[in-house]
């Protein structure tokens, strides 16, 4: 059986070695208040070589493995993450989606000013706003993301 | 408007859990979330080990 995922923990250790990044999809909705479920954690990291650095270090402490290649064990490298591409991998703690960027050109610079901080457990961190997970939804257009769009609505509209 | 109305949206969304969620800190929220996706990946596995205990008497 699957391990379940440990979320808030992931978000701490992530904090604690001082990886700068925005918190977006799924987990992001939950953060806002949206009752959605989803099995990972998407964060999209700056991509400067000093915060590549530590996201690699951390990474490495996180066991993290890319999923989906059956017994062959490839950690993430710094070449890796210094692109604009979609790393999706699998850490002691749960599925981590780490990602350059999201639908096209939207990376960490374009994203922090739509991001609002929040504490999650011990960690103080960027979360993407509700209004940007909207129009992100609304943009992807893909069925599971039709499916979560009418309840981060609902939840945009009861915050006000 | 009855309470059936001011709860449920007309796309069906319950408006109840959204509120409850609102109420709870952003911890408790990922908290909860947690919990949620540790009790699915429970149900699965125990259907999955149903499935194969099935398997088993088959001939």
């Amino acid at each position: 059986m699957s391990t379940a995922p440990k979320f808030i923990q992931l978000i701490e250790a992530l904090h604690d070695a001082r990886v700068e990044l925005v918190i977006v999809g799924g987990v992001a909705a939950v953060a806002h208040g949206a009752p959605v479920s989803t099995f990972d954690l998407d964060i999209v990291h700056r991509r400067t070589p000093e915060n590549i650095e530590r996201l690699v270090t951390c990474l490495r402490d996180l066991d993290a493995v890319y999923r989906g290649r059956g017994k062959q064990r490839l950690g993430p490298e710094r070449h890796h993450l210094d692109g604009a591409g979609h790393n999706l991998l699998q850490t002691k703690w749960g599925p981590l989606d780490v990602l350059g960027s999201i639908i096209g050109d939207r990376d960490y610079d374009t994203l922090l000013p739509h991001s609002e901080l929040r504490d999650i457990g011990r960690a103080r961190v960027h979360v993407l706003g509700l209004v940007a997970l909207i129009e992100i939804k609304e943009a992807l257009g893909r069925d599971k993301d039709k499916a979560m769009l009418a309840i981060l609505r609902h939840t945009l509209a009861e915050k006000k | 408007m009855n309470d059936r109305e001011r709860d449920i949206a007309e796309d069906g969304t319950d408006l109840t859990l959204i509120r409850w969620m609102l109420s709870l800190t952003p911890t408790e929220r990922v908290q909860q979330l947690e919990d949620t996706v540790a009790g699915l990946l429970a149900l699965r596995g125990a259907a999955a080990d149903e499935s194969d205990d099935d398997g088993g008497h088959m001939p």
